[in-house]
């Protein structure tokens, strides 16, 4: 299954079950189905669930924000992640601020897609979500192929805190990891934490987790990347990773973050992987947060991301500023950084 | 008459615990700032004197003192937030510009929350509850982009939300009429909303005007309620009012919300009002100071 068509499946499920849940965004009705498609087909089933909206992002924001203040579960959808930025005020200034200053609930999850690889340029290709990490009060969600039949929207939805979910926009059209070509290559371990998130660990099938020697740690998109670029060191270079990935990128998940701290011990290298823009990065927290509790000795840490440019529209070019196997694999294979 | 009497009560009662909060400030009892509501009695006394915030929604501003007191009538919850004490009523994480009980809701933001009123009114019209939201907001936030987003989207969803500007004529010290092109009216007309204007201090106008404006919001019609007004202090704590001439001002002290109540209401018992309310504020002062320092002492 498409990772879309998981995702339609998990929203028409929370509208079903749940008679506070409504979708808020632009042209997410019939016959349009939302931008990417993934509302495809709701409003047909639940046509007073869905509120299609004008073009306000920072309005209707706050109107579901104010939905979310009188006992309803909205989830937003925003068009490109790259728009989130419109939304800055309404998420930092006022949602965040009601849930400690005011102690009040906001069940509130803002949906949106991430990335670039597509051609669309400047502003319709980027991975801003680093703009939301590191406030209190707010979570910041990623979906990935691991996560199959989206269950993370479900358990984003159940918090009392406003949450920036994060979806990719080449996701969408990929395979789930149990039907994609992955599957009879990695093996898949889902690590439920206490915060009610889950992690995941991908090792190549048949080999021995104790002998790796590269931990790849990335989140949402990225995943697809990583695979490929583990897949190949393995292949060409006899060199065994291992992926973590997080479902829960901010605040840092506990039980992520412990499993992270084990399974670093002993390694030689850690990549981490983001498709935003490398400096200041999720990348830069998780090794902060891991120096803190001490690096092993010889661990070299490489951080891979985008260059510190703007996405240029044209193939070749998107291609040199965002991460690329090549420097994926580079990296695992101790080779530089960027 | 007795109605009357409360609203002056309930006017006079804001305007002493604003200048008592000033007075707290010269004596050194409070940190931060402050945005008083001086002047401007009459808006919150007179509209809010129709909303029961345990159903209606009232969304305030960084300017919502009054708003508190004219439905709480409760300025030692006031100062103690504002001295931050557990005894606040948001015990003193929010101080004076987030202020929140029942569903009653103010943030530092100007305008932000004119979006969220629309959609708590939104939810109260998918609920079918019947229950009002009033959206109070300044006319420095007639220029913020994402209130005129709210006034589209409360036409478009047809809320029951009536947002009440309350226009003192400046946002911080810039005039509106040199900062607002073209006019409010028409602004709000713009929208498919409908607008009606006060140009009064005189809270039984208001109070009369709100009423109606209010029982169409029920039925689920939005509505707009300009009130022109003036502040008699400055925008916050440290504002000496510089940009402000004599003239206006002592064409505003004639247009005085309790002087006009004083003058048109003579049969009224002044004195013995004015007693009560004083009274009050300064036990509620007098009880905060008290913990205050016993505060200190534990320290």
């Amino acid at each position: 299954m498409k990772l879309s068509k998981a995702l339609n499946h998990t929203l028409a499920e929370i509208l079903q079950k749940d008679a506070r849940a409504y979708i808020v965004g632009e042209d997410i009705a019939e016959p349009y189905g939302g931008a990417f498609k993934v509302t495809k087909g709701l409003s047909e089933r639940y046509p007073d669930r869905l509120l299609s909206t004008p073009m306000s992002e920072q309005g209707f924001l706050g109107l579901a924000i104010g939905m979310a203040l009188r006992g309803y579960h909205p989830i937003v959808e925003i068009m490109f992640g790259d728009f989130v930025s419109l939304c800055v005020d309404q998420f930092l200034n006022h949602a965040s601020k009601f849930v400690d200053v005011y102690g009040r609930s906001v069940p509130l999850v803002l949906r949106t897609p991430m990335g670039g690889y597509r051609g669309y340029g400047a502003t319709h290709s980027q991975s801003i979500e680093k703009l939301f990490f590191g406030l209190p009060n707010l979570e910041v969600v990623s979906l990935s192929l691991a996560d199959e039949k989206a269950t993370s929207l479900q358990k984003a939805l159940g918090r009392s805190v406003p949450v920036l979910y994060i979806e990719n926009k080449i996701d969408y059209g990929r395979e789930v990891f149990s039907s994609s070509p992955w599957v009879s290559r990695f093996s898949k371990k889902e690590i439920l934490g206490e915060e009610g998130f889950s992690h995941f660990r991908f090792n190549i099938l048949d080999q021995d987790p104790g002998g790796v020697k590269t931990l790849v740690v990335t989140y949402g998109g990225m995943l697809s990347l990583a695979f490929e670029a583990v897949w190949e060191a393995f292949l060409e270079e006899e060199w065994p990773c291992e992926i973590l990935v997080p479902e829960r990128v901010s605040p840092l998940d506990v039980d992520f973050f412990k499993t992270l701290s084990t399974r670093v011990s002993g390694m030689e290298r850690l990549v981490i992987l983001e498709e935003g823009w490398t400096p200041f990065g999720w990348g830069s927290e998780v090794i902060a947060a891991l120096s803190e509790r001490g690096l092993p000795k010889d661990l070299k840490v490489f951080r891979v991301g985008a260059r510190l440019e703007n996405v240029p529209a044209a193939r070749e070019m998107e291609e040199k500023v965002l991460p690329g196997k090549k420097d994926v694999l580079e990296a695992i294979m101790g080779k530089g950084s960027r | 008459m007795k109605k009357v009497e409360r609203l002056y009560e309930k006017m006079l009662l804001i305007r002493n615990t604003e200048r008592e909060i000033e007075a707290l400030f010269a004596q050194g009892f409070l940190r931060g700032t402050t945005h008083g509501y001086i002047g401007e009695e009459a808006i919150a006394v007179g509209v809010l004197a129709h909303v029961d915030i345990q159903r209606d929604i009232v969304t305030g501003t960084h300017r919502s003192h009054g708003h508190y007191l004219a439905m709480t009538e409760d300025p030692f919850s006031l100062f103690s937030e504002l001295m931050g004490l557990p005894t606040g009523v948001t015990v003193g994480r929010g101080g004076s510009q987030h202020l929140s009980f029942h569903n009653f809701i103010t943030n530092g933001l100007t305008g932000g929350m004119v979006p969220i009123g629309v959609g708590m009114a939104l939810a109260e019209k998918l609920s079918k509850s019947g229950n009002a939201v009033v959206s109070f907001l300044g006319d420095g936030a007639m220029n913020e982009g994402y209130v005129m987003e709210a006034f589209n989207l409360a036409a478009v969803f047809r809320v029951p939300i009536l947002f009440v500007l309350e226009n003192n004529g400046y946002a911080m010290s810039s005039a509106s009429r040199r900062m607002s092109a073209g006019s409010f009216s028409s602004r709000v007309d713009g929208f498919g909303l409908t607008y009606t204007q006060v140009d009064s201090q005189d809270v039984v106008k208001i109070s009369r005007v709100a009423e109606e404006l209010l029982e169409k919001v029920r039925a689920g019609e939005p509505q707009f309620l300009e009130v022109k007004t003036y502040r008699f202090c400055g925008h916050s704590k440290s504002d000496p009012r510089e940009y402000v001439s004599q003239e206006e001002e002592v064409f505003w002290q004639g247009k005085d919300p309790l002087l006009f109540l004083e003058n048109n209401y003579p049969r009224l018992d002044f004195p013995a009002l004015r007693d009560r309310v004083e009274d009050k504020v300064r036990d509620a002062s007098e009880r905060v100071k008290k913990m205050f320092r016993e505060g200190e002492g534990n320290d």
